[in-house]
């Protein structure tokens, strides 16, 4: 199961120096300063992680750090 | 507003679109005769051009997005190899916080890296450089940019040019305050020096055999069979090229190709150069004799392009000897500042035929070739 410590834990191994709150979690990636390349990162790092991949489709559908969770938990 | 993504590979006829998407995102205009021999007529064969579409609610598609690998041959001695070269990344700035375009970059290179030994890129904004990080390319190596004095005379000569071309910059004062000559007197200015134009390098049966000699002595290069020289220089859409044959014996025998920037005609490039042996001493021989001829062409600088690979040690001391003595001192000063790296991909058939990201033979010939 993913959950917020994961996502801290991964945003840390690519370098970001974003610091959440909870309500972070539902914005979208570009208002908490997530950046196209840093979401990328956030996804290797994940799919690592879990082992699962997100594929293109649903990739497109994802726009928020709960929206991970929610996709790599189902 | 798209809100769905979907990318293909280029097919005949998406010419015009990504000329337009060029334009819109650069801001600089490309000709369909422009676009043909950069893309689709290189002796390497078609680039690799990935194109992303936008679909909107109403199932309405737009070219957003475009990303381009562009097929270059290579030697490593006597072995044949495919570099790739990445160019004209772009994507529309209203799409670039839509759409996670690393994601599509990563998608692209896995399909195309099986078919080359190697990709690389030249340089780019922050942004292209962060993507090549995230998709697996090093940085082993620096650009580095010199200025070569052509005389003595041209330690103050070319400062002095600098500053009458920007007082005459927008002026119609052809000649007067500024270089700017046309490309006729150029010409006539360069072949007086004993450069060739493009169709007399074309003619010339030095480059018959030359690369089929100097590879062996050479790793990691790009090649430089007369069919890549004809697609790059001399067939090259955007500007004029001259070419410098130094051919007195075996030993020191190669050339250097310069262009030459008609609104500052006293400023040479060096787009390209190899000697048969690549020793410092044939350099050395290759370069004086060029400095020369470019001196007496009416050119004061030469700009130079290279990197820090270990085996360009031997000509970035030729440059670093002709460099401007001012310049000289401020890269001494000048130590804190970062140089761009290279950003370089050795895939799977090239690791396997032994290839490093290390020691390739540079030159401004794995540039874009535009103006």
């Amino acid at each position: 199961m993913i959950n917020a410590n994961n996502i801290e834990t991964a945003l840390e191994n690519i370098g970001s120096d974003t610091k959440l709150t909870q309500a972070d979690y539902n914005k979208p990636f570009n208002e908490i300063g997530l950046d196209s390349l840093d979401v990328f990162n956030l996804f290797s790092e994940l799919e690592l992680v879990t082992g699962k991949v997100v594929s293109d489709d649903d990739f497109q559908t994802i726009n928020t750090l709960q929206d991970i969770i929610d996709y790599l938990n189902k | 507003m798209p809100d769905k993504f979907s990318w293909r590979f280029y097919r005949p006829g998406d010419e015009e679109l990504i000329n337009q998407l060029y334009r819109s995102v650069t801001g600089r205009s490309r000709t369909l005769k422009q676009y043909t021999w950069q893309w689709l007529s290189a002796p390497a064969g078609i680039g690799d051009i990935a194109l992303i579409h936008g679909q909107d609610d109403l199932g309405k598609t737009k070219l957003i997005g475009h990303h381009g690998v562009m097929p270059l041959r290579f030697t490593n001695r006597d072995n044949d190899l495919l570099f790739g070269k990445v160019e004209n990344t772009m994507v529309l700035s209203s799409y670039r916080d839509k759409i996670l375009y690393p994601r599509f970059e990563k998608r692209f290179k896995q399909v195309y890296e099986n078919r080359y030994h190697g990709l690389f890129a030249t340089m780019g904004p922050e942004s292209a450089i962060r993507v090549r990080h995230a998709t697996g390319y090093k940085f082993p190596v620096n650009w580095v940019n010199f200025k070569l004095a052509t005389s003595p005379l041209a330690q103050i000569q070319y400062p002095w040019k600098i500053f009458l071309n920007q007082l005459g910059n927008g002026k119609n004062t052809n000649g007067l305050m500024n270089d700017r000559f046309s490309k006729e007197v150029i010409e006539k200015r360069m072949r007086m020096s004993n450069f060739l134009s493009s169709v007399e390098a074309e003619k010339t049966s030095f480059f018959d055999r030359f690369w089929d000699q100097a590879r062996l002595n050479h790793g990691i290069a790009p090649r430089r069979d007369k069919a890549d020289l004809s697609w790059r220089f001399w067939r090259n859409p955007y500007k004029e090229h001259y070419t410098f044959v130094v051919d007195d014996s075996h030993q020191k025998c190669g050339y250097a190709i310069v262009s030459i920037n008609p609104e500052m005609s006293f400023q040479a490039f060096l787009e390209d150069y190899a000697v048969i042996n690549p020793s410092q001493a044939n350099y050395d021989e290759l370069f004086k004799s060029l400095i020369v001829a470019l001196d007496k062409a009416g050119v004061t600088c030469l700009n130079v392009l290279s990197t820090t690979d270990e085996v360009l040690d031997g000509t970035n001391a030729v440059f670093k000897k002709y460099q401007f003595i001012l310049l000289r001192i401020w890269c001494r000063l000048d130590k804190v500042r970062e140089r761009p790296g290279m950003p370089r991909f050795i895939t799977e058939s090239g690791i396997s035929c032994g290839l490093s990201d290390r020691n390739w033979f540079v030159t401004g010939i794995v540039l874009e070739g535009r103006a």
